[in-house]
């Protein structure tokens, strides 16, 4: 399961920005993180990410930094703005809200 | 502030387009190298890791379109080549061109001839500024004839002429005055020999 096609619309964007809440990270490391924490059922096919994460920083919710990573390679990383920070707090009410629905739904017999 | 923020990063992709595009071909270059390293570490021979990396991002060249897609000037782009054939094929027929951009010019001109005339005449009939300071002069020869008589009948030029001439030099009112006369077939012109003069006091 779990191509992006299949996640709901908009989750990806809330998944990116829970990811880079904590620290800023490149576009791989947010891939691998994701896949991580959901248990490996989270598959996002990690090219994907890309046109939302340059969507995300257009929208100014997440800037980019070209650092060096530990290996001496220049990678650009990603970080969470304070507009970024509101609208994940926003979006992840609306997820809460939404999941919760739905599992009323079908959980209701 | 995050809508100047929102400009400056809309700005710096349409500007710096060539670089933005080289950036993002690092970008993914970047993400592929660790894969294939992470892939390599797991135990797959280079080529293995390479083609697994690759699967695993997708179709590369789909989605850097989509990413530049993002930046939100695609339409400008298609905008420009559409611009670009547009012209090519105009110069491969020159014949079609010719008569395109005449019909234009003509249809342009007249409408804009025929506005410009409509606008004088039909919607600004009266620009004087102000309006109810308008007046009309005319000499009198004693008993009243009303503006028809003497200013404005050919006739009359000769006794006009002067009269004319010293109010332009002699009028101590804050206006501009201007000579017209009437033909016998009616029609009215600024007389060409009293050109308009407009005082500025």
């Amino acid at each position: 399961m779990g191509k992006p096609n299949d996640l709901v619309q908009g989750t990806l964007d809330l998944l990116i920005l829970k990811t880079l809440s904590l620290e800023s990270k490149h576009g791989w490391a947010i891939a691998k993180r994701i896949q991580q924490i959901s248990g490996e059922v989270l598959q996002v096919q990690q090219g994907s990410l890309y046109p939302a994460l340059h969507r995300l920083e257009q929208k100014a919710w997440i800037k980019a930094k070209w650092k060096e990573t530990e290996t001496g390679r220049q990678a650009k990383f990603y970080s969470l703005t304070g507009a970024g920070r509101a609208q994940l707090e926003k979006e992840a009410q609306n997820w809460s809200r939404l999941s919760a629905a739905i599992n009323l739904v079908v959980e209701t017999t | 502030m995050v809508w100047a923020r929102r400009f400056w990063l809309r700005l710096q992709t349409l500007v710096r387009r060539e670089r933005a595009a080289e950036r993002l071909d690092d970008e993914v270059q970047f993400h592929l190298e660790q894969q294939i390293a992470e892939n390599i570490a797991a135990g797959m021979t280079r080529e293995e890791a390479c083609h697994a990396a690759m699967r695993a991002f997708g179709n590369s060249s789909l989605l850097k379109e989509e990413t530049r897609d993002a930046w939100g000037w695609t339409w400008l782009e298609q905008f420009a080549s559409d611009l670009r054939y547009g012209l090519r094929m105009l110069r491969k027929s020159p014949g079609f061109t010719t008569i395109v951009v005449l019909t234009l010019a003509f249809g342009i001109g007249t409408n804009t001839a025929i506005f410009s005339m409509a606008n004088a005449l039909l919607l600004h009939p009266y620009r004087f500024h102000p309006l109810h300071s308008l007046v009309l002069l005319w000499e009198s020869r004693g008993i009243d004839e009303g503006p028809d008589s003497r200013w404005i009948s050919p006739a009359t030029q000769p006794t006009f002429a002067p009269t004319y001439r010293c109010s332009r030099t002699s009028q101590p009112i804050n206006a501009a005055i201007s000579a017209f006369l009437r033909k016998a077939e009616s029609m009215w012109r600024t007389a060409a020999a009293f050109p308009r003069i407009f005082l500025p006091f």
